[in-house]
């Protein structure tokens, strides 16, 4: 079981959720963060941290968002840990209502 | 570098979820959830819990008061304070003068036999655990009315009822269970003054004033009664008492009802049915809210009417209940049961229910003077910060004779000790895990220790093993290791310290069964389920539930303008259990405070500012925190966090003498106070 972090996250990347992660299980990207379900407790208190709602149960995964789970499993094989709030992506405000930005991710 | 992983059971909270303890070099690293055990999640505190055991303020080497100081001592030099005094009590004929109490942050769970043993075989009734102020007002009333003490079994309930509990914040396998149900189409009813993160996904919200939980149930009991929607075959052959109970709720009509709880009454109509037109699979949460006030058994017997009057037991998405597997009991001196426990008089169906003293008696002086305790030995627990007005609860610990509090940290109440010894943490010693008791599961596990203590810590138990040795009680408490204590306790069952250490997964103990009543019936006198109490009857009580003398009197909820506020306290915040873990940084990002929540109407009226500092003042005495001001709480109302050390204690402002005459709890949920803006200090 884990969290799983989905779209809406890409080009914005607040960090909110850094900040009460009991466990530092947040692995981060250019553009996005993801969380590693090896360390996640699925203890779910990142989810409503999140201004924009980017952080689901695996079980609760929306259906046009599945495809997240294996994405956060595959790059928290190699993107770098982050405990600490950062500033949020410029333009972060613009990105965080569109959709279909997964074409945007950087890996 | 070497890593072994130790698997154990997380003791952050009573809950007890499965833990991965990672282990190098002697020191834990870390913490996370455990697929192979019951309960599979963890919430913030397990995994953070790293940095109190490691925290700089961990007592480490037993310590006394001098010149209004501490200095250390050797255990030895403890061992003999203790023993002095106790021979002393002994050897005057005055074993009862010594009062045990016991809590939740270094055992609680079996290992807390081990001091009610020592009590006993010492010759004092007096041992006493949290019990006195928490969950047990739940099980008195539950035992009274149908034999046990039940829990909603949510996973695969049609109506799920949060009756004062808010669960993202205190019990998540409760969430989870409900989350699957709701999938499912369960409906979903919360009762609360605040509109919690549950009470905002509820079907039908009740948000009512504080204190006014019998006035709701009693509602509710007239609407299925009258409406004829409760299960007649099952009251027919299961229950006794209601044609009382029918005569007796016809002046409890929801729109009077409404009046007290101050909600509409089609609100208190439609709880009703939406409760009863799933029945019998309407699971019920009720820890811990409603039990907190001085009317809190009659509040929970009326929920334990509207559960039985529903035959919602022991069946899918209803409510459950377990008999606890352990634990065999030593041969224990007789002499000891003679002597009257503190309380027997006072609080009869709570001592012998609970087969513990009541301490809040500790408080009244009168009643200190009549029945006086001269010894306090206390283990983890921290009456300071958790027990009805601080200040009394100060006065009373600083004037007693001898105060022992062995714990991990210096707390408000070590602060006020004669003696101060310093325990390990649950990562420091095992601990077996019945969870029949608190949680309603036929489940056998232990907690294994992951690592050696520091300093001179002990665990609990070693104190008792120690003291009973010294004072010659040996051959009651003969153990030397706690493993042969696990096995003494376990005598009887297929289980054994061994066993425990070979399965992880640990065992369930009993079959999941339905509907048990149909061949056992229920544990009451009657062997049916009491609607109408003769327990209560022959204490002079009312075999009936009631409202609170006041709501009766008046229709509705008074206040006085002096203090024009309802106030609720303890609201759970799941950065912390109780008085601890507020040293943890990260956890005070979770749940930071400390806060208490006002409506915006009410904060500018009283010129309140969110974020601002607020001192709320009741009848007895004052407390000091910021403000959160918003929409989600009614309005006439203050809810306070309780845990909070200092200025910011709820506690200051609870009233210690207007206990529960059942149960002997004090009010947390129903006193009322007023505020001002404060100064940042």
């Amino acid at each position: 079981m884990t969290h799983v972090v989905t779209e809406p996250c890409i080009k914005c990347k607040y960090t909110d959720c850094v900040t009460v992660c009991p466990v530092d299980c947040f692995k981060e990207g250019p553009n996005m963060l993801i969380i590693d379900p090896d360390e996640c407790i699925d203890c779910g208190v990142c989810i409503s941290e999140c201004p924009v709602n980017a952080i689901f149960e695996d079980d609760d995964l929306p259906a046009d968002q599945e495809q997240f789970l294996a994405l956060n499993a595959d790059l928290a094989k190699k993107w770098p840990a982050i405990s600490g709030q950062e500033e949020p992506l410029p333009g972060a405000d613009e990105y965080k209502d569109m959709k279909g930005k997964l074409q945007f991710l950087e890996r | 570098m070497s890593e072994k992983i130790v698997k154990t059971i997380c003791e952050a909270c009573p809950i007890s979820c499965g833990m991965d303890v990672h282990v190098e070099h002697g020191r834990v690293t870390k913490m996370r959830d455990r697929e192979d055990h019951m309960i599979k999640k963890l919430c913030p505190k397990g995994p953070l819990f790293l940095e109190s055991q490691y925290h700089a303020d961990r007592l480490l080497y037993p310590q006394r008061r001098k010149n209004g100081g501490f200095e250390r001592i050797s255990w030895d030099a403890a061992i003999d304070i203790i023993a002095e005094k106790l021979e002393k009590l002994r050897h005057e004929g005055r074993p009862e003068a010594l009062l045990l109490h016991y809590g939740d942050a270094v055992g609680l769970r079996d290992t807390r036999h081990i001091p009610r043993w020592f009590s006993r075989a010492f010759g004092s009734p007096n041992y006493s655990t949290g019990a006195a102020l928490c969950h047990f007002g739940n099980v008195i009333a539950m035992k009274l009315t149908y034999g046990r003490f039940t829990l909603p079994r949510f996973g695969d309930t049609k109506c799920a009822v949060f009756w004062g509990n808010n669960p993202s914040e205190s019990a998540h396998p409760a969430l989870d269970g409900y989350k699957h149900a709701r999938k499912h189409g369960a409906k979903l009813i919360v009762i609360d003054p605040r509109r919690t993160p549950i009470a905002k996904e509820a079907d039908i919200h009740v948000a009512l004033l504080p204190g006014t939980d019998a006035a709701l149930a009693l509602g509710m009991l007239n609407v299925i009664i009258n409406e004829e929607l409760y299960d007649k075959e099952f009251v027919r052959s299961w229950t006794t008492g209601f044609s009382e109970l029918k005569q007796h709720v016809q002046k409890y009509a929801p729109e009077r009802m409404a009046r007290i709880c101050r909600v509409p009454a089609q609100t208190i109509v439609e709880a009703a049915r939406m409760f009863a037109a799933n029945s019998p699979s309407t699971a019920v949460m009720l820890v811990a809210a409603a039990e907190h006030h001085s009317h809190g058994v009659q509040t929970i017997r009326a929920v334990a009417c509207l559960i039985a009057i529903c035959g919602a037991f022991d069946c899918p998405g209803g409510n459950i209940y377990v008999d606890a597997l352990t634990p065999h009991e030593p041969e224990l001196p007789p002499d000891s049961f003679k002597r009257p426990r503190m309380g027997e008089k006072e609080f009869p169906l709570y001592t012998s229910i609970v087969d513990e003293c009541q301490p809040l008696l500790l408080l009244d002086a009168a009643k200190q003077k009549a029945y006086p305790v001269e010894a306090l030995i206390m283990q983890g627990i921290n009456p300071v910060v958790t027990w009805p007005n601080a200040r009394r609860v100060r006065e009373v610990l600083s004037a007693l004779d001898l105060v022992v509090v062995m714990d991990v940290k210096m707390t408000e109440t070590a602060e006020l000790a004669d003696l101060v010894l310093p325990a390990a943490t649950w990562l420091e010693r095992d601990e077996l895990i019945d969870y029949g008791y608190y949680q309603a599961a036929p489940y056998l596990n232990m907690a294994h220790k992951a690592v050696e203590p520091p300093g001179e810590c002990w665990p609990d138990w070693k104190l008792w093993f120690v003291l009973a040795k010294r004072l010659g009680l040996q051959k009651y408490l003969p153990w030397n290791t706690l493993s042969e204590q696990i096995d003494f306790q376990l005598t009887g069952t297929p289980y054994s310290y061994a066993k425990l250490s070979e399965n992880l997964k640990g065992f369930f103990y009993a079959p999941r069964a339905e509907r048990r009543y149909l061949k056992e019936g229920f544990h009451t006198p009657s062997g049916k389920v009491e609607l109408y109490s003769k327990r209560l009857e022959d204490i002079g009580m009312s075999p009936l539930p009631t409202l609170p003398a006041d709501q009766e009197e008046n229709g509705e909820v008074v206040t006085d303008p002096k203090y024009p506020f309802l106030l609720t306290t303890g609201g759970r915040e799941k950065g912390y259990t109780h008085s601890q873990y507020h040293e943890v940084a990260k956890l005070n990002v979770i749940s930071p405070g400390p806060f208490g929540d006002i409506h915006f109407e009410d904060a500018a009226s009283f010129g309140i500012k969110d974020g601002g500092w607020m001192e709320v003042e009741s009848p007895v005495g004052k407390a000091r925190v910021r403000a959160r001001v918003g929409g989600d709480i009614v309005k006439g109302v203050i809810q306070l966090p309780h845990g909070w050390s200092g200025e910011a204690n709820a506690n200051l402002l609870i009233d210690h003498a207007a206990l529960d005459p059942i149960s002997g709890f004090p009010p947390f949920k129903g006193g009322r106070c007023t505020v001002r803006p404060a100064s940042p200090q």
